[in-house]
């Protein structure tokens, strides 16, 4: 079985996922990072992670419907969105890690 | 296909040479394009016509095609290329917000490479000449293709899913990069010409920039010697000296083995395409001799008499030798010199400039000042900052550090220290200090720092892997340089201020990371530098990087406030003091170092309606090269006197500005000779 998770995350405009070449480092950048690669630690190729940075990939946001939906009648503030095996997660903020393994094991257990 | 390079110091005559190389080609028959990579171009004022990235035909020519590559242009293209269609289907807020993102130093930086290597691609011209920015952001430029090929390489074979920020939507042009890489290093159709001076320091620069350009893989090279003393000259007294030092330089130069070609100084000033006709022509031998006889046949040494009625004298200017000040000393001197009138009001140098600067000293309560000259390359910046900072901190008491954000400076050779770091290095002086900020320290600290702060708030070694992957992107050398920038402003900075709160980002934080991480991050950027400068220096002076460069470093404080807004991030108390400070009248004083010529004004007149946009009032102007009026007497230079006149007064119109005035002197500025200057500066 691969590839059984999808999670997709949804970048506001950033310069790079650490955010080292912004103002200045941003701790929401490196704990989301965190989590991410530790969910690639544990569940490997199980776990598809992709994401995408609207001001590098808006044609990434425009061609799911979900997102564009979102950001149609919320804007910029509905970003970043989190989601998880084409089920809309969280948005406006990156989700937190003890959520996200509870939702991902929920959704492979189903 | 040939490509030319036109590199150089600021105000050597880049754009004067590059220009007339590109319309004697195209008056040659070939299809010319000219393109200057200087953000604050000069270009459309040579040509007298509006330019912009996408070509231009000059008008009045067959062949001749001009560009200026500048950051709105080149973004709107990126923009173009990156959003495409999309740019329909989204929100307004959200396409903003892209747009703010863009406006990063990274992006700006990419598009605007992405532009430099568009043109390099072009196959539709026979020569394609470029006008490049000052030295050291031009040698940034030329390393780029190398830098970002490297770069992509890498993280491919990494770990792959790192984002590469704005490079991501260029991967298609890794082609586009080598092909520019291979024209530059390609000596059979590339040559770089580095225009100089006649002096030491010009001449030591241009073979430090060569030993650079050399390392990106550039053979083809040559040096351009503009502003030669005519040998006529030589008998005037006032420029034995000077004379002895052009031959001595120009030997020198000789003695290096490269190509050498020399221009002389001329009495007029070339702009427009008639007068760059004439500046090609001068390459004739038989022509320059009889240009120059026209100022020197006939006139002795004291030879003025004789030239009334001369067809090349003004008859309005005749009447004033210099704008000067008006006789009660007010620093609001353009009121009342009016050089319409037929006295001549007499600039008293010194006591002007001692009133500019008492006016900041008196209002001194206890706090740093901090004091900006910016202006075109070749103003003599770091000339008027070591001139200010001597004067303050020798004959006023006060404790001053001089500032160079140009990576080129050499304010330490003048000033006999003989490296300069960013610690500030005390002079022989005890109260005069000089620092640097050098782009690969800067960069260095930027890497250290982030990644002991990262090591705080995370213990993920992919995680880890991938910050460091990003932290050696090309992208990060603005920030970092910004960052070293906006140290010295926290010497104003009360500590306890520094309050931000972890929560406020909007995570949970583990505990025994609990701790304040805005004074971390602070903590961490600061270990690279020093403590309590507060209590050291009474005045910081900002020698800055030519105009373009140096408005682009203060207007990134106002990018990243909004893209910290923009990103409800933490408010970033170090930023906001920092605009707090640079916008404040009392506490930063800008002042615009030009002198009495066409660009150096419109440049500067540029730079005070971008600052004023940005909330920045420009204090006082520092207008340096002023000629003595002795030298009206010298038929050669009469021109050049009715001509400053004429810019005294367009200067006073649209400035009506305050003043420090600087005499041109006939020798070079170095560390034996800098007192003189000073005590024919100011009234010490």
């Amino acid at each position: 079985m691969e590839n059984s998770i999808v999670l997709e995350i949804y970048d506001p405009a950033l310069c790079c996922s650490t955010g080292v070449c912004g103002p200045k480092p941003d701790v929401k950048l490196i704990k989301i990072n965190d989590i991410l690669n530790k969910l690639k630690n544990d569940f490997g190729d199980k776990i598809e992670i992709k994401r995408h940075s609207i001001s590098n990939e808006p044609k990434e946001f425009l061609s799911n419907k979900t997102i564009r939906e979102i950001i149609k009648s919320e804007g910029k503030a509905a970003l970043p969105v989190c989601v998880l095996n084409g089920e809309l997660l969280t948005k406006g903020k990156y989700p937190e890690e003890g959520a996200l393994y509870a939702e991902i094991l929920k959704s492979s257990l189903i | 296909m040939k490509y030319i390079f036109f590199s150089g110091k600021g105000g050597v005559g880049k754009t004067t040479i590059s220009s007339a190389a590109a319309l004697n080609f195209a008056l040659n028959g070939k299809k010319t394009l000219i393109v200057s990579t200087d953000p604050a171009s000069n270009l459309s004022d040579i040509f007298e016509q509006n330019l912009k990235e996408e070509e231009t035909k000059i008008t009045g020519t067959d062949n001749l095609y001009a560009s200026e590559i500048n950051a709105a242009d080149s973004l709107e293209r990126y923009k173009a290329k990156v959003l495409g269609d999309s740019i329909k289907d989204l929100d307004n807020d959200v396409v903003s917000m892209i747009e703010e993102e863009f406006k990063s130093p990274c992006t700006e930086e990419i598009a605007g490479f992405d532009s430099f290597t568009g043109f390099i691609a072009r196959k539709d011209f026979d020569v394609i000449i470029f006008d490049t920015a000052p030295t050291g952001h031009t040698l940034r430029l030329m390393s780029l293709p190398l830098k970002w090929t490297t770069y992509i390489e890498e993280v491919k074979k990494g770990e792959g899913r790192t984002c590469m920020g704005p490079v991501t939507n260029l991967e298609g042009s890794i082609e586009v990069y080598n092909e520019a890489l291979r024209i530059l290093t390609d000596e059979t159709s590339t040559s770089f010409s580095f225009v100089m001076r006649p002096q030491e320091l010009s001449l030591y620069e241009t073979l430090r920039s060569i030993e650079e350009i050399k390392s990106v893989g550039i053979k083809n090279i040559e040096i351009l010697i503009n502003q030669v003393l005519p040998d006529k000259l030589a008998k005037f007294n006032t420029f034995e000296e000077q004379y002895k030092l052009n031959e001595k330089i120009i030997k020198q130069a000789k003695e290096t083995g490269y190509k050498i070609k020399k221009y002389y100084l001329m009495p007029e000033e070339i702009k427009g395409l008639d007068s760059l006709k004439k500046f090609i022509l001068m390459e004739d031998k038989n022509y320059a001799e009889k240009y120059f006889a026209q100022f020197f046949d006939g006139g002795g040494n004291t030879g003025c008499a004789a030239e009334r009625g001369n067809k090349y004298s003004n008859k309005n200017a005749d009447t004033a030798d210099r704008i000067i000040i008006n006789k009660d000393n007010n620093i609001n001197i353009n009121k009342d010199a009016d050089i319409s009138s037929n006295t001549d009001i007499k600039i008293d140098i010194k006591e002007n400039n001692s009133n500019i600067i008492a006016k900041i000293t008196d209002k001194i309560k206890n706090q740093t000042v901090f004091i900006f000259f910016i202006g075109k390359g070749g103003t003599g910046k770091s000339t008027i900052s070591l001139l200010t900072g001597l004067y303050l901190s020798k004959y006023k008491n006060k404790k001053t550090l001089v500032v160079s954000v140009d990576p080129a400076s050499h304010i330490g050779k003048i000033m006999g220290v003989e490296s300069l770091e960013q610690k500030p290095v005390q002079t022989e002086n005890k109260n005069l200090f000089l620092s640097v900020i050098s782009p690969d320290a800067a960069l260095s600290d930027y890497k250290t720092d982030t990644m002991q702060f990262f090591k705080k708030v995370s213990n993920n070694a992919d995680s880890l892997k991938v910050l460091e992957e990003e932290l050696n992107s090309p992208c990060t050398l603005e920030i970092a340089y910004f960052k070293k920038f906006y140290n010295y402003f926290k010497l104003g900075y009360e500590k306890n201020n520094l309050n931000g709160n972890a929560n406020d980002a909007g995570i949970n934080i583990n505990a025994g990371d609990n701790l304040n991480l805005n004074g971390k991050i602070n903590n961490a950027l600061q270990n690279n530098t020093y403590d309590n400068l507060k209590d050291k220096f009474d005045y910081i002076i900002f020698d800055t990087a030519p105009t373009g460069h140096a408005l682009r470093l203060l207007f990134l404080a106002f990018e990243y406030q909004k893209e910290n807004k923009n990103n409800n991030s933490v408010k970033d108390e170090e930023l906001e003091f920092l605009i707090n400070t640079i916008t404040d009248k009392e506490k930063t004083y800008f002042s615009l170092a030009l002198y009495p010529e066409f660009t150096p004004v419109e440049e500067a007149y540029r730079a005070y309606k971008d600052l004023k946009e940005a909330g920045i009032e420009v204090s006082f102007l520092s207008i340096n090269y002023l000629l003595n009026a002795k030298l009206k007497s010298i038929k050669f230079f009469k021109d050049k006197i009715n001509q400053e006149s004429k810019y005294l007064n367009a200067i006073k119109e649209k400035f009506n500005l305050p003043s420090l005035y600087f005499e041109q002197y006939p020798y070079e500025i170095n560390y034996s000779n800098i007192e003189k200057f000073l005590k024919d500066s100011f009234k010490l």
